[in-house]
């Protein structure tokens, strides 16, 4: 493993060096002459500097009415006939994610009434536990770096997951169906979706050291 | 359009922000054209760099040389996202530039070498977080990223440094 120090002082060598490379062909004396637009958008942004107090009230009128939407919002998604529309609203209009609506056989939990977790944990880690209402999350960091996140939703609950440049692919989990999503690019690796006729559950893993088997064994040991 | 001047909140900021972009616009154009040849989008990476710099006033020094080092870096990695958005690929061989500017400087610096040699975005994180003393959060804030998705890139630029440190006959 490569040091802090030598990490530090190679850091700063190589920024040098960088800079340093531009500089060389960087005439100072003839610098270019930025377009007419852009000294425009400059002058009026330093026009608006001059006016703090305006600018500020201006920023917090937005903010307020932003708030009062997302509690509206909020308020209207508390309602299930609400909800559920809006939900097949999103289902048209955002075509990068993908709505995972789990059918249950049986009548489930409108709330999380008992909270599930995995048995089989990631060893060295440290665990933040956080919940709602309709949702369980567990999140485990190791080095104030996110390993895993662990969630436990009522099968109500709408989640919208990612679906741009991964593989998914059916697993079974105790039984039931799951859904397994490799990622190429994201910063989540990968993602497990499925859930067990009384909640739905989603394990996020971004550490690379952590692989499929190891994440279906981990989502096989939830109680 | 984002005012950067109005996220300035004391006069001794605005200050600040003023000398740095009076300074280091120049060069910053300099830095997004060698590496775009369009002068529209130099002056558009230019610009939201400065955004960027605005947006994080209170956690950048005045105009000097670690300063320069920084809004270098910050516009060089809006230039690797035109390039990024646009699916084209930079002009510059990193493995050819890394070799050159090792042999300018007249060291033998392996792990210098091999930190010029990673990708764009890890080495912005890398300069960043060990060099400027950045936390992953303000990290995020800087280049426009999510949190997890900088430490990610952390992640990946640790064991890319060190895979091509031990390629390069670097001892762990």
């Amino acid at each position: 493993m490569i040091m802090e120090e030598m990490l530090r002082a190679a850091a700063e060598k190589s920024s040098e060096l960088y800079v340093n490379h531009f500089e060389h062909t960087y005439d100072h004396e003839n610098q270019h002459e930025f377009s007419p637009q852009f000294e425009k958008k400059t002058q009026k942004l330093k026009q608006k500097a001059k006016h703090p107090f305006f600018n500020h009230a201006w920023t917090r009128a937005v903010a307020a009415v932003l708030c009062v939407c997302v509690v509206s919002f909020a308020l209207c998604m508390s309602i299930e006939p609400i909800r559920a529309e809006l939900v097949k609203i999103f289902l048209v209009y955002h075509g990068k994610y993908v709505d995972v609506v789990c059918q249950s056989e049986e009548e489930p939990p409108t709330s999380i009434e008992e909270y599930r977790e995995p048995m089989l944990q990631l060893a060295g880690t440290e665990r933040e536990v956080k919940s709602g209402q309709w949702w369980y999350a567990v999140k485990y960091t190791r080095d104030d770096m996110i390993e895993m996140i662990y969630r436990q939703h009522t099968m109500t609950t709408s989640v919208m997951l990612n679906n741009e440049d991964c593989v998914i692919t059916d697993v079974e989990i105790n039984g039931n169906v799951g859904k397994f999503f490799e990622y190429e690019d994201e910063p989540e690796s990968m993602l497990l979706a499925w859930h067990d006729n009384e909640y739905s559950y989603i394990i996020t893993v971004y550490s690379s050291d952590i692989d499929k088997e190891l994440i279906l064994s981990i989502a096989e040991s939830v109680r | 359009m984002i005012t950067y001047l109005q996220m300035i909140e004391t006069d001794e900021e605005r200050s600040k922000f003023e000398q740095i972009y009076k300074e280091y616009k120049g060069l910053m154009y300099h830095v997004a054209y060698e590496r775009l040849h369009n002068e529209q989008d130099a002056e558009d990476a230019v610009q939201h760099a400065f955004v960027k710099i605005a947006e994080n006033i209170d956690r950048i020094e005045p105009a000097g040389p670690k300063t320069k080092q920084l809004v270098v870096t910050i516009v060089d990695n809006r230039v690797t996202d035109i390039f990024r958005v646009r699916g084209r690929h930079p002009t510059v061989e990193y493995d050819e530039l890394a070799n050159v500017l090792v042999e300018q400087d007249g060291t033998e610096d392996l792990l210098t070498s091999c930190m010029l040699k990673l990708p764009d975005i890890q080495r912005h994180v890398i300069w960043l977080k060990y060099y400027h003393g950045y936390t992953l959060r303000e990290i995020a804030k800087l280049l426009g990223l999510s949190l997890s998705n900088a430490q990610k890139i952390d992640q990946r630029a640790k064991k890319k440094l060190s895979e091509l440190y031990e390629a390069a006959g670097g001892s762990l």
